[in-house]
C-alpha cells in the first residue's frame, strides 16, 4: 500500500512539474525568440516621395538580419492610413514601397517626423523636410 | 516481528520510489535550466551582433569621386572613407522634374580607403546632361547621395565659434583646440562638482526681507535685502530651505550698506536650530563655513545694526548662500556653437574627433530650434560623425556634451576634444 501511494504521489509530482517546466519553457521560448527577432530587425526609410498633396511613398529599405514587414507608418504621431505596402514580406537587403495618405496637412518648406514600424515593433524615425 | 520487517522492507521501497522521482524532477529542472541559459546566450549573442552592426553603420562613409556615361551607360567612381568594408547594394535614380524615384539593384563591395570604379546597372537609361540626383545605398542601411550633373562642390569645413550658454557644470580646459586639428592638442572637458546645491524655497517670518528669491538665483549681482532699524537690533531672519541634504558646510556671499551692520548669524536646521556661525562676517566675497556632517532642510541669516539711532536704518544684502552635500557628485553639460554655420546645404553632418577618452560614456546633443536631440550616445576616440541635417536648420547651431551618469557620480570623468567641426557639402554644386 505505502509503494503504491508512494509511486503514485511521485508520478503525479513529476508530471506536475514536468507540465510546470514545459509551459514556462514554452513562454520564456516564446518571448525569447519574439525579442531575438525584433533585435535583429532594422529598417531604413531610404526615399520619400510626395505628390504636393497628401499622398507619400516611402522607399524603406530591409538591413537587418531576418525579413520583415511594415505594420503602420506616422507622421508627426498621427497614424497614416497605409494604401500599399503593409504586410508585405521584404526579405534581408530588399527595399519596399509603401504608399499612404497624409493625416495632417502638408505645408511646403516645413518638417515633419515621419515613424515607419514594423510587424514586430522596430522603428525608423526620420525628419523630412516638404 | 515478521511485519515489523515487511513494513520497514516497504517503507524502504517506498524511499527508493520517492528518491528516484525526486532524481526525475530535478534532472527535468536542471534541463529546463541548461535550455534556459542556452537561449538566453543566443539571444546576448544576437544582440552583440546588431550592436557590431549598428556600429559599424555609423562609421560608414562613401564618397562620390565622379559620374560619367561611357557609351551611355552610368558610369560611378566612388571612395570608402570608411574604416570597414562598404557593400553598395542599390543605385537610386531621382529625377525631380518627373518626380521619380528608381532603384536598381547593384552589388560592389569597396574596402577601406578604396576607390572603386565602373558602378552602375546596365539597365539605367541614359541620362547624359540631364538633371538627377544619385544614391548609393549600402548594406547597412546608409545612403550617400550626389546631384548630376557634377557642379562646382560646396563642401566646407566649419570648425565650432564659440563656447555655449548655460547651464554650465564642468570645465574645458583650452577650448581654442576644438576649433583646429585633429593636432593632438585637446581641449579636456572635465566634469563638475555639483556638491554645492542651492537653496530651492524661502521663508520671511518677520516679513521684512525683499526679493527674497535673489539668494538663490545663482547670481550674486541681485540680492535679498533688509532695511534694519537702527538702535542695536537684529534684523528677523531669512531662512532658505531645500529638501534634506546630508550637509557638512554652507556658503553665502553677502554684503552690507555700511561697517553698522557688523554681525551675523547663521544657523541650519535639523530637526532644530543649530547655530553654526556667529560673527562679524565675511563681505562682499565668497565664504565658507564647515560644520559636523548632518542632514539639513534650512538654513537662515540674520544680521545686527549697531547704529545708536533707531530711525537709522542699514541695508544688508544676501546676494546667494548654498549647501555643501557632503559626498562628491559630478557632471558635465558644457555647450559649444557655430554662429554663423551653412545651414541649406544637403549634406550636413558634425563631426568630433576625440583625443581620449573615458570610461564614463560622453554623449552630444544638438539643439533642433525646439528640443535637444541626441546624435552621439557616447564618443569614441578618433572621429566620430553623424548626419545632423535634420536639427540643422538655421546658421545659429547648437551642441552640448554631457556626461551619462548624473546620480551618485563620484569619480571625475574628463574627456579630450581634439576637433569639433560641421562638414556640409552639396554633391554637384
Amino acid at each position: 500500500m505505502i509503494i503504491l501511494v508512494f509511486s503514485i504521489a511521485g508520478a503525479v509530482l513529476y508530471s506536475y512539474s514536468t507540465d510546470v517546466f514545459r509551459s514556462s519553457w514554452s513562454s520564456f521560448l516564446l518571448e525569447t525568440n519574439r525579442r531575438g527577432e525584433r533585435a535583429q530587425e532594422r529598417l531604413s526609410v531610404i526615399a520619400i516621395w510626395w505628390d504636393n498633396g497628401d499622398q507619400f511613398n516611402l522607399t524603406i529599405l530591409n538591413y537587418g538580419k531576418i525579413e520583415l514587414s511594415i505594420d503602420a507608418v506616422y507622421i508627426d504621431g498621427n497614424w497614416a492610413p497605409v494604401s500599399e505596402g503593409r504586410g508585405t514580406v521584404v526579405v534581408r537587403r530588399g527595399k519596399i514601397q509603401v504608399k499612404f495618405t497624409s493625416p495632417v496637412p502638408i505645408q511646403d518648406g516645413q518638417i515633419y517626423e515621419i515613424n515607419a514600424v514594423s510587424a514586430r515593433g522596430s522603428r525608423n524615425f526620420v525628419s523630412w523636410k516638404a | 516481528m515478521s511485519l515489523g520487517k515487511l513494513s520497514h522492507d516497504k517503507r524502504a521501497a517506498g524511499s527508493i520510489i520517492g528518491a528516484v522521482f525526486l532524481v526525475l524532477i530535478l534532472l527535468s529542472g536542471f534541463t529546463f535550466y541548461t535550455l534556459i541559459v542556452n537561449v538566453a546566450n543566443d539571444y546576448t549573442v544576437r544582440l552583440q551582433d546588431m550592436q557590431e552592426l549598428d556600429s559599424r553603420k555609423y562609421k560608414e562613409n562613401i564618397e562620390f569621386v565622379s559620374v560619367s556615361f561611357n557609351q551611355d551607360m552610368l558610369n560611378l567612381t566612388v571612395r570608402n572613407m570608411g574604416p570597414y568594408l562598404a557593400r553598395l547594394i542599390w543605385l537610386g535614380i531621382f529625377d525631380e522634374t518627373a518626380n521619380t524615384q528608381d532603384y536598381y539593384e547593384i552589388d560592389f563591395q569597396v574596402n577601406p580607403f578604396e576607390t572603386v570604379t565602373n558602378i552602375g546597372n546596365e539597365n539605367i537609361p541614359s541620362f547624359e546632361g540631364e538633371k538627377r540626383t544619385i544614391q548609393l545605398v549600402t548594406e547597412l542601411g546608409n545612403t550617400f547621395g550626389y546631384s548630376y550633373p557634377p557642379g562646382e562642390e560646396e563642401s566646407e569645413y566649419d570648425f565650432v565659434d564659440t563656447e555655449g550658454g548655460p547651464p554650465t557644470i564642468g570645465s574645458h580646459s583650452f577650448f581654442e583646440a576644438q576649433r583646429s586639428g585633429p593636432d593632438g592638442v585637446c581641449d579636456t572637458l572635465l566634469e563638475g562638482n555639483m556638491q554645492w546645491v542651492s537653496p530651492t524655497d524661502y521663508e520671511d517670518p518677520g516679513d521684512e526681507w525683499l526679493t527674497e528669491t535673489n539668494a538663490f538665483d545663482e547670481d550674486i549681482g541681485t540680492a535679498a535685502t533688509n532695511d534694519i532699524p537702527g538702535r542695536d537690533s537684529w534684523s528677523s531672519y531669512l531662512v532658505l530651505s531645500h529638501s534634506a541634504v546630508n550637509c557638512s558646510g554652507i556658503r553665502y556671499f553677502v554684503g552690507r550698506e555700511d561697517t553698522f551692520i557688523d554681525q551675523v548669524e547663521i544657523d541650519a536646521y535639523n530637526s532644530t536650530w543649530v547655530n553654526v556661525y556667529s560673527g562679524a562676517g565675511i563681505w562682499d566675497e565668497w565664504a565658507n563655513v564647515s560644520f559636523t556632517e548632518t542632514s539639513v532642510t534650512m538654513i537662515r541669516f540674520r544680521f545686527f545694526n549697531t547704529h545708536p539711532a533707531l530711525p537709522q536704518r542699514r541695508t544688508a544684502y544676501v546676494y546667494e548662500a548654498d549647501l555643501l552635500e557632503a559626498s562628491p557628485h559630478y557632471e558635465l553639460d558644457l555647450e559649444v556653437q557655430w554662429k554663423e554655420a551653412d545651414f541649406d546645404e544637403a549634406n550636413e553632418w558634425l563631426c568630433i574627433y576625440i583625443g581620449a577618452a573615458d570610461s564614463e560614456d560622453l554623449r552630444v546633443d544638438a539643439w533642433n530650434g525646439t528640443a535637444w536631440v541626441n546624435v552621439f550616445a557616447d564618443l569614441e576616440t578618433g572621429w566620430n560623425s553623424a548626419d545632423v541635417s535634420f536639427c540643422l536648420v538655421s546658421p545659429n547651431f547648437r551642441i552640448r556634451f554631457r556626461d551619462s551618469v548624473k546620480t551618485g557620480d563620484v569619480v571625475q570623468s574628463s574627456w579630450g576634444i581634439d576637433a569639433t567641426l560641421l562638414h556640409v557639402w552639396t554633391a554637384g554644386g
